[in-house]
């Protein structure tokens, strides 16, 4: 299937399928630059496609027929190549300079067939920027081995640019020199025109004829909105490639070569793998890699197709690589079933729960307050209370500790339960992993201390693991729980109906009715405030 | 590249010279399309591509040397029709004598080796 394009040559209605129009194109293009600079350039422009309307009505067999590829061809054999007919037109008009050849027309990037190592990339972009492909060679070259990214970009340029295959292709290749000043003029010229377009405005507005002056004004707006959009689609070509190389490289390197991500807590840095982080919800090694594939081509694979449309834009590559879209679409919808497939995985590894409980009772001298405190952690969080770093910098899974105190309405003994909580694939492994859960309350005297982290044994895996402590306190019993706390309180009922983190710091009694406290200042006291809602 | 001896090249030139003074002959004749003018020069194998004739024929027209009309055409719209002007007849008697001197000048030193 292909799109038909009618137009107009010389006076004459063609129809065209999308190649052969872009070619024709192409060539008229090549030919107008060169003749661009002599006067009578319109007219030898006219005659030329006057002829080549007379050449297609000769190889057509009825005025319905497309012009297809191999017409363009036959008819550019006919009217010769642009390059031949500007070597005999220079040395035909003498008062032409010699090397004016190099067309002024506008310039198109393609691959160098005549200097190429590889696939004729940085011979292209040599010949685009004018500048020795050496220098494009070895940033390649470079940045190959350093990071890689250079390997994938040069990948994207092949696809993107085409090869330079007739004469008018390798001298729009050639064509004006691009640097700061080329592009400042381009860009005057893009400006010149929506001024221009605006004095159409201008001038519609004075115009007799209203319908005719609506028409001139839309006409003139849409002139202008394109040439703005032309200008905006430059700079977003740019932005679009500069943000998908930083952050593919960004991406590659934390994931493949990475190193990782790094993480700066207190005053220290570390360099902690996604993989490392990954490891600790997937099952083994093979699930961590799936996961970290499936996120690279999700993420990795309309990064690069960003980097692609920009460059396409900016160097206004018309040719379209269907397969390469197609591709990309195939590759990345299989990122996406294969990270549902592995998302699916990794959760059924948290798919049952098991809790265990062990209970102490605790011996204390009546009358005594108990004192709660909690120990100072040698690690850093790295993410709430589900991640911490040791002192080696490694990552560490572990689980909240939760402490409710409620009254003991059985005997007069203070009592701890500890309920160790985990998740695993099956009953089995929650509970192996529940039992590798090391959580102790020390005692002291009457003072308890408690760790605010858990921390497991022998498995490097984050299984959802807790610690749930019930403090059970017999009537009349006094507690202290200490500023050091605070993390630990975990919905504790109280008479005052005070907050957790209110709570620490102050001296509490347990009474029929529930928690009392005896030092805490009113603002404290919760009971009245919230009725109107 | 221009210092190197070409044979292509010089060939070229060579007719690339006379091209002029072809294009007003077939004038001098009778009126004619551009395409009419093309068909005999590559006839005559003068010129090879017909992309480059249209730029002469342009050089010549500013030059005052041919004019052009625009003649109906049965296909479609209105052909160009050339003919000669008064001054091209005088630069192509110009032309042509250069052209005998020339070939006389030819002939005298090659055919005394």
């Amino acid at each position: 299937m292909k799109k038909i394009i009618q137009t107009n040559i010389g006076g004459f209605v063609f129809h065209m399928d999308e190649d052969s129009y872009e070619k024709l194109k192409a060539y008229l293009d090549t030919l107008k630059s060169h003749f661009s600079t002599e006067e009578g350039a319109i007219e030898i422009m006219q005659d030329i496609e006057h002829r080549i309307a007379e050449i297609f009505k000769d190889t057509l067999k009825t005025p319905r027929e497309v012009v297809t590829m191999q017409d363009v061809e036959v008819m550019i054999g006919i009217m010769g190549q642009p390059e031949i007919i500007a070597e005999e037109n220079a040395s035909n008009n003498s008062t032409k300079q010699k090397g004016s050849r190099t067309s002024s027309g506008p310039k198109r990037l393609y691959r160098d067939p005549d200097n190429k190592v590889l696939g004729g990339v940085c011979g292209g972009l040599g010949a685009y920027f004018g500048i020795d492909p050496v220098i494009f060679r070895l940033i390649f070259g470079i940045t190959f081995i350093a990071w890689g990214t250079g390997l994938l970009i040069y990948f994207l340029l092949w696809i993107a640019m085409p090869k330079a295959r007739t004469t008018a292709e390798k001298l729009e290749m050639r064509g004006e020199k691009i640097n700061v000043s080329t592009i400042e003029k381009t860009v005057k010229e893009e400006l010149e025109g929506v001024k221009q377009s605006f004095q159409d405005i201008k001038s519609s507005g004075t115009a007799e004829k209203v319908g005719n002056a609506i028409q001139n004004f839309l006409n003139a707006l849409a002139q202008i909105i394109h040439r703005l959009l032309k200008i905006i689609g430059k700079f977003l070509a740019v932005f679009f490639i500069i943000f998908g190389i930083i952050f593919l490289s960004i991406f590659i390197w934390a994931i493949i070569f990475g190193e990782g991500i790094s993480i700066s807590l207190n005053q220290d840095t570390y360099e902690i793998p996604l993989s490392t982080l990954v490891n600790l919800i997937s099952e083994n090694s093979l699930q961590t890699r799936l996961a970290i594939i499936s996120v690279l081509l999700i993420l990795g694979i309309p990064l690069i197709m960003l980097i692609y449309v920009g460059i396409k834009i900016l160097f206004r590559i018309q040719h379209n690589s269907r397969w390469l879209n197609y591709t990309a679409l195939g590759i990345w919808i299989f990122g996406i079933m294969l990270g549902g497939y592995t998302a699916i995985k990794v959760l059924s590894n948290f798919k049952n729960t098991y809790s265990d409980t062990s209970v102490i009772d605790i011996s204390l001298e009546k009358g005594k307050t108990l004192w709660l405190k909690a120990l100072k952690t040698n690690t850093n969080i790295l993410w709430d209370d589900f991640l911490h770093v040791d002192e080696n910098g490694k990552v560490i899974p572990v689980g909240d500790v939760k402490l409710n105190i409620v009254r003991n309405d059985k005997d007069s003994l203070c009592r701890l339960e500890i309920t160790r909580f985990s998740r695993g694939k099956t009953r089995e492994e929650a509970g192996i992993n529940a039992k590798k859960i090391q959580y102790e309350v020390i005692q002291s005297d009457s003072v308890l201390i408690f760790s605010p982290i858990l921390v497991t044994t022998n498995t490097k895996k984050y299984r959802a693991q807790q610690v749930k402590i019930t403090l059970k306190i017999p009537d009349q019993q006094k507690i202290y729980i200490d500023e050091s706390m605070e993390s630990v309180l975990f919905d504790i009922d109280n008479v005052l109906d005070a907050w957790d983190y209110d709570m620490d710091g102050h001296t509490w009694i347990m009474k029929k009715n529930g928690l009392d406290c005896l030092d805490c200042p009113p603002y404290m006291d919760n009971r009245n405030k919230f009725l109107d809602n | 590249m221009s210092t190197q001896v070409n044979l292509e090249n010089t060939q070229a030139q060579m007719r690339k010279g006379i091209l002029e003074l072809v294009i007003l002959s077939v004038l001098a004749r009778n009126d004619a399309y551009a395409s009419d003018i093309i068909n005999e020069l590559k006839k005559a194998q003068l010129i090879v591509v017909e992309g480059t004739l249209y730029p002469l024929l342009t050089r010549l027209k500013n030059g005052g040397l041919l004019t052009y009309r625009w003649e109906e055409s049965t296909l479609g719209p209105p052909r160009k029709y050339y003919a000669i002007t008064e001054e091209g007849r005088q630069f192509l008697q110009q032309l042509k004598k250069t052209w005998e001197e020339l070939n006389q000048a030819v002939k005298q030193i090659s055919n005394q080796q």
